[in-house]
């Protein structure tokens, strides 16, 4: 076994190196890649002029995986459970994105009951994201009780994850033809609970906690300000685009699944600063609740009891006891879920309005069980790609609180 | 007698080896590193906060490696984060800890064939305690951190320099109580216990 | 088209995508350009040394207004295409004003000649970058460059982005092997994490076998009668 040695200490020197401070105020800071504000392994190398903030390199690829690559080898059901692992605070979002794309190649249509059920899931997870975001994006700027109280929140959205896949977050439950299985008794009334409470009870509260509070106000408002022309031309979405002042949101403009149906407002920012992207996430919430309202008043109604998945037994697994009776259905289950299903020849991008922006999927597909090329678009890659732009001229602390609105998640940013 | 809350009302004092108190002192504050790389780092974020509360175990996150005992390596180690991680190690002071936490860590799981992930935490730092799951929950998690309170009680501190080796309890002998003597509360006999 | 066109695209202006595509082929069609359409997308072919241009035009024009770059990617064509077109650069565009979107596609060829090394550095043909039209491409871009080895010219900033500092080749080109040349240890001897050569002591299964098996060919209805299906219930 030859033992080849790069040295790579010396390039990862290199930062510091080609460094000449121009006055003695003049310094190059690093930051992180561990660092408790930094959301998981992000690297800045920081330009200051004392405390402020001339020059930002964000050097992302500490959590690259390969995800890419490896979905090329792998059937397009074994790709699915890679997109819960992008974002891993969005988890069903990042596999709608895959089914839908899968869905437009193949040019199915899924069940109603099966879309109604991915909306109430992916709202669940917008409200998760939120969540998380809010709570470490509060703690970073010093506010500890916020972090408690949302993480409370946040593990009843895990238990109904939970409930609906037996797992707490990588759910691997929307499939390409619909979702894994039906819902089980009761959880449309235990989400009804508590997205109730949750509107009516805990989102004030929240609220309360930060809205009017002064700190929170003097470490937010005209913090990172973006206005609409370089939100555009940076390619944001999502919350950094509406937090401009640009009412776009692809449930609206571009609706997928049941979005059409449904009745909804889409927050707009004025200001395009940090405390408008948080009121613009917090009202996100609100409208979550009256979507999740809505569709459980369907699923619980004129579409209960009806089909979860494609009846296609090419495209998604045939029922249980079909398999363990019936030759065909043998076969179908065994060819599923291991050669997988063919998809036919083209190109196709999907996208959809993920909790953090727009979450698209670029599929190429040769014929054959496997894509040949999936490219992942993720919205915190563009942002992050912003925030040179956006800490200049602000203070070291402000830092935090800029990456803490850019809600990144390495996960999707690397892949 | 050898319930150490009556031999203290009773005598108003305790017998213990030093290296339990020690031991017991150690197992007892577990300092983890707050040093998330992917997916596990939301459930260990999760088993520190409302619902798990690790507070009550003594356990505490802190922000830099020098304050910390324990390092939870939440999630995918990659080539260019290992390097990074291991330096982080380094700067642990000892006695130090490290938990793998899931599949990416203990063995590089989902990703294992990716050309840019290290294939196990423990070709960079040597592992105490690996937590399975992807990702565990939050209670395997608290799970492994109470596993590795009782590893850390089993260790030898002052006798054998050697770290983290199981302790060899046969080689001293035992010392022979006389009738009625107030025993030594040891931590070490009640797992003992619980285990039996 | 009903057939293919799935929930996803449940309210897509269909007419506005047909004027798009006659104004696009018929303004250019000087510079070169190819319009197709396919499930409901507008794909732009554009011969590379007319692509600054067009982009620009796409953007300021008032009919277009593309004022976004979603998606800037590559694809390896290694083995499919001709060595002189070996990967299509694709850049997906957004207009907000008209709620459009559009591909565009350029090829770049790949003239390493003899024998290629492993891992494979030589670079492809350059392409003409976007970072000054639209600053979202530069991290695009230096991820394209990363992953396949394309140059941009004229690239403000082209270092690698996503893979380790110091990493040899580009893993998404379809001669790199998903679990590469190389894998890190920590040297107890030097105390230090090297690289060596990657040791994978259980064989990796592919299943590339392909069967007869051919799941859906013709997009004919696919739910059983139980199921409503949108199009359906609105109509």
């Amino acid at each position: 076994m030859s033992t080849q040695t790069h040295l790579l200490i010396q390039e990862r020197a290199s930062a510091a190196e080609n460094y000449l401070p121009q006055n003695e105020k003049d310094m190059r800071l690093n930051f992180g890649p561990q660092h408790p504000s930094a959301h998981g392994v992000l690297r800045l190398i920081l330009d200051m002029e004392g405390e402020v903030v001339t020059k930002a390199d964000p050097h992302i690829g500490l959590l690259h995986r390969g995800t890419e690559k490896l979905i090329e080898t792998k059937t397009y059901i074994q790709a699915l459970p890679y997109f819960d692992r992008l974002d891993y605070v969005s988890m069903m979002c990042q596999e709608h994105v895959w089914c839908l794309a899968t869905e437009k190649l193949l040019g199915i249509q899924i069940p109603r009951r099966a879309q109604y059920v991915r909306v109430l899931f992916s709202e669940v997870t917008r409200i998760a994201n939120h969540l998380l975001w809010l709570g470490c994006h509060a703690l970073d700027i010093g506010a500890m009780a916020v972090f408690l109280y949302a993480f409370k929140e946040r593990e009843f959205t895990m238990d109904f994850y939970e409930e609906v896949s037996g797992a707490r977050m990588h759910a691997n439950y929307f499939r390409p033809g619909g979702v894994n299985r039906d819902l089980p008794e009761g959880l449309t009334q235990k989400i009804r609970d508590w997205n109730k409470n949750f509107r009516e009870k805990v989102l004030p509260m929240l609220e309360s906690l930060l809205d009017e509070n002064r700190i929170w106000k003097q470490r937010t408002v005209d913090i990172g300000k973006v206005t609409p022309e370089e939100a555009q031309a940076w390619g944001f979405s999502g919350a950094m685009l509406r937090g401009s002042g640009i009412a776009w949101d692809l449930r609206k403009s571009q609706p997928y699944e049941c979005y059409a149906e449904l009745d909804f407002a889409v927050p707009v920012g004025t200001s395009g600063d940090t405390y408008d992207r948080y009121l613009v996430r917090m009202e996100e919430m609100r409208q979550s609740t009256f979507l999740i309202d809505q569709c459980l008043d369907k699923l619980e109604g004129e579409l209960k009891g009806g089909a979860i998945k494609i009846q296609n037994f090419k495209i998604s697994p045939p029922p249980r006891e079909e398999m363990k009776q019936g030759m065909e259905g043998l076969i179908h289950h065994f060819k599923y879920f291991t050669e997988g299903f063919h998809v036919p020849k083209g190109e196709i991008y999907a996208a959809i309005e993920a909790p953090k922006g727009e979450m698209g999927v670029y599929l190429v597909s040769e014929g054959g069980p496997k894509p040949y090329r999936a490219k992942i678009r993720a919205p915190g890659f563009a942002h992050l790609q912003g925030l040179d732009f956006m800490s200049r001229g602000h203070l070291l602390a402000d830092v935090a609180a800029l990456i803490g609105t850019q809600d990144v998640v390495f996960g999707e940013i690397d892949r | 007698m050898n319930d150490p809350i009556a031999q203290i009302k009773d005598q108003g004092y305790l017998l213990t080896s030093v290296e339990d108190v020690v031991n017991w002192a150690r197992a007892g504050s577990l300092w983890p590193m707050t040093f998330g790389l992917a997916c596990c780092a939301v459930e260990m974020m999760h088993s520190a906060a409302s619902r798990y509360d690790l507070d009550r175990f003594g356990t505490m996150f802190r922000p830099s490696p020098r304050q910390s005992d324990v390092m939870i390596i939440a999630g995918t180690l990659t080539n260019k984060m290992a390097p990074a991680l291991r330096k982080l190690y380094e700067q642990m002071p000892e006695p130090r800890y490290v938990i793998s936490m899931g599949s990416c860590a203990n063995g590089g799981g989902y990703y294992h064939h990716s050309y840019a992930v290290v294939r196990g935490a423990d070709r960079i730092v040597p592992v105490d305690i690996y937590v399975p799951g992807c990702p565990p929950t939050a209670e395997a998690l608290v799970y492994g951190i109470l596993q590795l309170q009782r590893k850390i009680k089993r260790q030898r501190v002052f006798a054998d320099k050697g770290f983290l080796q199981p302790a060899r309890r046969t080689e001293v002998a035992p010392y022979a109580y006389a009738e009625g003597e107030a025993k030594p509360y040891s931590s070490l006999e009640m797992h003992v216990k619980e285990e039996a | 088209m009903s057939n293919l066109a799935p929930h996803i695209d449940t309210a897509l202006d269909v007419k506005a995508l047909d004027k798009l595509k006659t104004y696009l082929e018929k303004t250019y069609k000087a510079q070169g350009g190819i319009v197709t359409s396919d499930r409901n997308e507008l794909t732009l072919h554009l011969p590379k040394k007319s692509l600054p241009a067009v982009m620009q035009t796409l953007r300021d024009d008032a009919q277009t207004r593309f004022t976004q770059l979603m998606d800037l990617t590559a694809v390896d064509w290694l083995g499919k295409n001709k060595l002189e077109e070996r990967f299509h650069v694709v850049y997906h565009l957004l207009s907000l004003e008209h709620n459009l979107r559009l591909r565009v596609i350029l090829t770049t060829g790949y003239s390493a000649s003899g024998k290629a090394q492993k891992p494979d550095t030589t670079l492809a043909d350059p392409v003409p970058s976007l970072q000054s039209l639209f600053p979202a491409a530069t991290w695009y871009e230096r991820e394209v460059f990363d992953m396949f080895g394309i140059p941009f010219t004229d690239a403000q900033d082209l270092r690698r982005i996503l893979t380790d500092y110091g990493f040899q080749g580009h893993p998404l080109r379809k001669d790199f092997p998903v679990f590469g040349y190389e894998e890190v240890f920590f040297n107890e001897a030097t105390s230090q994490v090297e690289y060596k050569a990657v040791d994978m002591p259980q064989e990796t299964r592919f299943f590339n076998a392909t069967s007869p098996w051919e799941g859906v060919n013709n997009p004919t209805p696919l739910a059983d009668e139980d199921n409503t299906f949108p199009n359906k219930a609105l109509k």
